[in-house]
């Protein structure tokens, strides 16, 4: 039985949000709260921060509920998810009197984090048996990983349906959590967050010193420890410090989850972090401040990295527990006994709360964001060896039985599970089989590698023995380098020649950041703009001192021909004899924008953000991006109106905050496939590469031309520009640029609706580029890009 | 010898808010609805006499396009013998449709004339639905065109020497006059109440339906607003400016209409005049700092009619920013007390070419009620210009 309409029962943020989960979906939900403000509750989902809705019209599949009124309508719900307070008696009440309107097969499931489930479902009777728990992540549009809890009740089918559902459905990645506190990532992550306060303490860091540590040194998220302390929410921190304080009395580690006395006093002060606009981090005067506990007050921040906890975090992991250990300095010390912990933690815990260590590692990656697991972590320094360090530390810490017979735990055959003495495989539920490059952890097996084509330092060109040729980048941030550029252009040449259709795709986000800067930047400093070898060797050598870890820029090629070569890539890419389809996820800024847009159809996940950008470092989109929009442009009936909208875009270098609201702004095509789940991305461009191709798939005609808007429409762009620039909203030099971008979109100067073609707005782009990139202001914001990684206003 | 021009009748429909009361309402409809009511105003008068209907209107497509004025009366069923014509002079539109009117009088070629302004700026933009400009507009010395009128008025702030406190004090002083008219009733004998009539579709009931609501007031006065509030309103049109929403006139939806006649009609119908047309008078200005285009009308237009400045006891000067209208009073040192003594376009509201007819009303009905005799109606125009009437009361 499929899942045709929700029912989320509360209103509050959570189950708003979890309600706007299913909307995104397109499925039909009902959102149950009181009469006098369920409707309220339900018209405010649109202005949640971060957006709770992928499309303002997505609220259009959320019907308001009344708990008054209208529970006959769950009925009609396969799926009910109650989201009210976090209190056994409050649910235990709302499930006796919506019990009896219930459809008998329908799926009744509680969204806890902290409660039992078999308690909350003890009074179901037999609809026990149809009853879960699923425990969603805040802010859950964002967040992929859901816990799935079965009660000793649960039908053993029931969680199987949801996990096909919430997988290919919602995107969401699932784990199968025993009913503990915490469940398994909240479990082992807030474990983190204790050790880290309660080492912190001990050796006399600061919270700043704390962060800097625990963040992407660590290879963990940016918000480190106690920024995403404060992004949660204090009280919600000390609520499950609390909690975690009360029922695991007969924990080993039971001391690290007292309340510490800051979080208290915060607490009481409602510095209760984001929300609250003030917390253990506070923004004042325009600088960040950190709160000092013995003072009460917040100073700027001011940590200092010791140089050589530096080097070591920069070593391969495999190396970090050894290193640490043997590094007398606090902030070492530090780090190793918060590792030390959380690998002691987690292996000793790890038969109660989950299957396999596979568990604890996924629900850290995917609800922490660590990009290392803590098993994984351990397994990389040696199993053993690392045990036999800790043990030398503290010879009376709790360990598990099974620790001593283990030397991996990951193999070739699966993850290692304590109840089973053994090396478990994945799941092999039917809905892994559209993850066709499914991630594995560190020490597992890699699934699907593909017959690699060709590969260099910047790209892999593959295929999978079905016709059909894969080209991923391999460029940090997958960006677009000359070299990328090169075996793009080899790419389609080798895939109209043996192949059937070509896939650009990419085995993780973003899909592509745009172009490689520093190239660019390199070639304009060396005076490589439109001439060939100008620059001298005394240029190159100063330049090469002032940036040591540029690209080797004997490779360089003079801009304008590499822009030559962008395009003339790209048309390829759009009018090759095979069908060419992009599989986008994450970013898609500037060049990788152009590559979406050259494809001949889009597979997209539902975040997707997509946009060019180019104006923020002071040029304009010369890759056939201007080009593209203006093609676009002229398919609408109302040209000028839609050539200022996409002006607008590109001239504000505006990104669409998700894949519905990129096809509004033009970068995604109506019949684009949008899908919830980005592990399906490369099985969906498949499906349609074949489809493409059983329809006889033929490119357009590379001459065709089609209208601009001309003159008339330019000095509509003008007239709002000059506005702009008399008003000092934008400055001398993003009129210039802006002009140019206008010039371009409405093909120059010329009659209204004039037929023109693709190669004369090419090379319209690439005069302008060529120009701006002469500009010494547009060269100063593509430095300061590089060197701050935010845009320059000159 | 010119013929004397007198006005016997002068009304409006209430103003609404673009995206108000009037949001759904066609400017054709509210136009023949005030020509209608005109008639009514008026039983004694054959409507066969009437030359010509002269409607003003600045962005005259779409629903107000196809020469409204002929369209509206039609649809007031006015005489088919009754012509129509729309002019379009911006924000004067509605001022100079009566100034045509008037001279068609004047020269012996007419003797009853309606004339009127309307605009919805609810259905159709400032700019129109498809603005095209001419890519010679950004030749230096054309440029002035492109100017947006929040940032001319920018540009009258720096050239006079307009403060930002000065401006929000005037749009508050707009408000607190205007409900001092309304708690008067001052409004009631010029505006005509107007049914709207809302036909939609009811998705819960599945039913068509259909609201009546009786407009009988404008819609824009805020009864509530305070120099803090204003304050409070982010410059609009320059970053470190002091042009403001709330210091700028509002965008609304209105129509207006005057009957005009000779000497001979008055006698012919038996007509009892309110006030006769003086003169009116035009003028070119910068566009760049258009708000300042009365400075050179209202000279031009004294001087004409043999008039000096003192012999003017009420002036409705259109705020379409107060900016524009402190320079306007500075410059031609206007004495504060006899401008816009019921509020401005800042509180009243501004449909753009129904303004120069809807504030006749205003200014013929108070120059009775106060025994007034010379009154003014004058405006700043887009592009740079001036405009200016003098009208008598009788």
């Amino acid at each position: 039985m499929s899942i045709n309409q929700v029912g989320i029962l509360g209103s509050g943020v959570m189950g708003a949000q979890i309600a706007a989960v299913f909307a995104n979906a397109n499925i039909p939900t009902l959102l149950f709260g009181y009469e006098a403000h369920v409707k309220d509750n339900l018209n405010n989902i649109i202005n949640f921060k971060p957006k709770a809705l992928t499309h303002p019209a997505q609220q259009s599949w959320i019907t308001a509920a009344s708990f008054e009124n209208d529970l006959s309508r769950l009925s009609d719900c396969d799926l009910v998810i109650e989201a009210i307070i976090e209190d056994v008696d409050a649910k235990q009440d709302l499930f006796a009197k919506i019990l009896p309107y219930l459809s008998t097969d329908a799926i009744l499931a509680t969204n806890t984090s902290s409660l039992s489930v078999n308690q909350i479902g003890e009074d179901l009777g037999d609809f026990q048996s149809q009853f879960c728990g699923i425990h969603f992540f805040n802010p859950p549009r964002y967040m992929s990983l859901v816990e799935l809890i079965s009660t000793e009740k649960t039908k053993p089918d029931l969680l199987d349906r949801l996990e096909g559902f919430f997988t290919s459905e919602l995107g969401k990645n699932i784990l199968y959590a025993k009913d503990k506190p915490g469940f398994i990532a909240n479990r082992i992550g807030v474990f983190s967050i204790a050790a880290c306060i309660h080492h912190a303490d001990r050796l006399g860091l600061d919270f700043d010193t704390v962060d800097a540590l625990t963040g992407t040194k660590l290879k963990r998220p940016k918000s480190a420890t106690f920024r995403t302390a404060d992004l949660v929410g204090l009280d919600i921190l000390k609520h499950v410090f609390e909690q975690f304080d009360q029922v695991l009395s007969d924990d080993p580690w039971h001391a690290y989850f007292k309340t510490p006395q800051w979080l208290e006093y915060l607490f009481e002060q409602r510095a209760l972090g984001e929300k609250t606009k003030a917390g253990i981090y506070k923004k004042e005067d325009g600088e960040i401040r950190v709160y000092q506990p013995e003072s009460q007050n917040y100073n700027k921040a001011n940590y200092e990295i010791e140089a050589s906890v530096k080097s070591i975090l920069k070593t391969n992991v495999s190396r970090w527990i050894a290193a640490l250990r043997a590094n007398q300095h606090p902030q070492s010390q530090f780090l190793y006994s918060v590792i030390k912990d959380t690998c002691l933690y987690s292996a000793y815990h790890l038969q109660t709360i989950a299957q396999s260590t596979r568990d604890i590692d996924w629900a850290l990656h995917w609800g922490f964001g660590w990009e290392v697991g803590i098993f994984e972590l351990w397994q990389a320094n040696g199993v053993q060896a690392s045990l036999a360090l800790f043990l030398q530390d503290d010879a009376n810490v709790s360990t598990p039985n099974w620790i001593n017979g283990v030397t991996d735990f990951y193999t070739d055959k699966g993850a290692y599970s304590p109840s089973e003495d053994d090396y478990t495989p994945y799941s092999k539920h039917v809905v892994y089989d559209r993850q066709l490059h499914r991630p594995a952890l560190m020490g597992e097996s890699k699934h699907g590698q593909g017959v690699t084509i060709f590969e260099n330092d910047s790209v892999k060109f593959f295929h999978e023995n079905d016709g059909i040729a894969i080209f991923s980048l391999k460029t940090k941030l997958h960006t677009l380098n000359l070299e990328v550029i090169d075996s793009l252009k080899q790419a389609i040449e080798i895939a109209e020649q043996d192949f059937r259709a070509m896939i650009l795709w990419q085995d993780s986000a973003p899909f592509c950041a745009g172009a490689n800067l520093y190239e660019i930047v390199a070639g304009a400093k060396l005076g490589m703009i439109d001439h060939q070898n100008l620059f001298t060797s005394f240029k190159k050598k100063a330049w090469q001192l002032l940036k040591p870890n540029l690209p080797n820029i004997d490779n360089l090629k003079p801009i304008n021909e590499v822009i030559e070569l962008l395009q003339r890539v790209l048309m390829s890419l759009k009018y090759s004899k095979i069908p060419t389809i992009a599989a986008v996820e994450g970013l898609a800024l500037g060049g990788g924008c152009e590559l979406v847009m050259h494809c001949n159809r889009r597979v997209s996940h539902t975040e997707s953000y997509i946009g060019l950008v180019e104006m923020g470092v002071g040029l304009l989109p010369a890759g056939g991006g201007c080009k593209e929009m203006a093609r676009r442009a002229a398919k609408h009936k109302d040209l000028f109106t839609t050539l200022a909208q996409y002006f607008e875009q590109i001239g504000l270098a505006k990104v669409s905050e998700s894949a519905k609201l990129a096809v509004e702004m033009g970068y995604l095509d109506d019949n684009d496939v949008i899908i919830s789940q980005r592990l399906e991305l490369l099985h969906v461009a498949k499906q349609q590469a074949k489809l493409m191709i059983n329809e006889h798939y033929r490119p357009e005609d590379v001459n065709q031309a089609f209208r601009v808007g001309g003159a008339s429409a330019k000095a509509n762009i003008l007239a709002q520009l000059t506005n702009m620039r008399i008003g000092e909203f934008i400055s001398q030099h993003d009129e210039l640029i802006a002009m140019k971008i206008a010039d371009v979109l409405c093909g120059g100067e010329v009659d209204a609706n004039t037929e023109v073609n693709s190669q004369y707005l090419l090379d319209l782009e690439k005069t302008h580029f060529i120009e701006l990139l002469k500009q010494d202001k547009t060269q100063e914001r593509i430095e300061h890009m590089l060197i701050k990684h935010k845009p320059l206003r000159n | 010898m010119p013929q004397a021009v007198y006005i016997v009748s002068s009304i409006r429909s209430p103003v609404g808010k673009a995206g108000g009361v009037f949001k759904q309402v066609r400017p054709d409809d509210l136009l023949s609805f005030v020509l209608k009511e005109l008639l009514k105003n008026n039983p004694n008068i054959d409507p066969k006499v009437i030359d010509d209907v002269v409607i003003g209107c600045a962005m005259p497509e779409a629903e107000q396009g196809l020469n409204i004025a002929r369209i509206a009366a039609l649809l007031a069923n006015y005489p088919q013998s009754v012509s129509g014509v729309t002019v379009n002079r911006f924000c004067a539109s509605g001022l100079q449709s009566i100034a045509y009117a008037a001279d068609r009088i004047r020269l012996g070629e007419a003797e009853l004339m309606v004339a009127g302004g309307v605009e919805s700026m609810s259905m159709i933009p400032m700019m129109g639905h498809h603005p095209a400009f001419n890519i010679k507009t950004f030749d230096e010395d054309n440029i002035g065109i492109a100017y947006g009128m929040g940032t001319t008025a920018e540009q009258v702030v720096n050239k006079y020497n307009i403060n930002r406190d000065s401006q929000d004090q005037f749009a508050f002083e707009s408000h607190q006059k205007a409900i001092n008219a309304v708690n008067q009733g001052y409004f009631k004998d010029e505006i005509k109440p107007y049914e709207v009539i809302t036909q939609s579709y009811d998705l819960d009931s599945q039913e068509r339906t259909q609201q009546s609501v009786t407009v009988s007031a404008d819609e824009g006065i805020r009864f509530d607003t305070s120099i803090d509030q204003l304050a409070k309103l982010k410059a609009a049109f320059h970053i470190n400016g002091s042009v403001t929403a709330g210091n700028s006139s509002q965008m609304s939806d209105g129509a207006g209409a005057t009957l005009l006649c000779s000497e001979k009609a008055l006698k012919l119908f038996d007509l009892t005049p309110m006030a006769r047309f003086v003169g009116f008078a035009v003028s070119g200005v910068d566009p760049k700092i258009m708000g300042i285009g009365p400075v050179l009308s209202i000279p031009k237009v004294l001087t004409q009619c043999g008039l000096k400045q003192r012999d003017i006891g009420h002036i409705e000067l259109n705020e379409a920013f107060a900016a524009q209208s402190l320079a306007v009073i500075q410059e031609l040192n206007l004495d504060p007390e006899i401008v816009n003594p019921l509020g401005g376009a800042i509180a009243l509201g501004h449909p753009l070419g129904a303004t120069g007819s809807i504030r006749t009303a205003t200014l013929l009905h108070h120059l009775k009620r106060t025994n007034t005799r010379y009154g003014m109606v004058t405006m700043c125009v887009g592009s740079g210009m001036g405009a200016t009437g003098i009208f008598e009361n009788l």
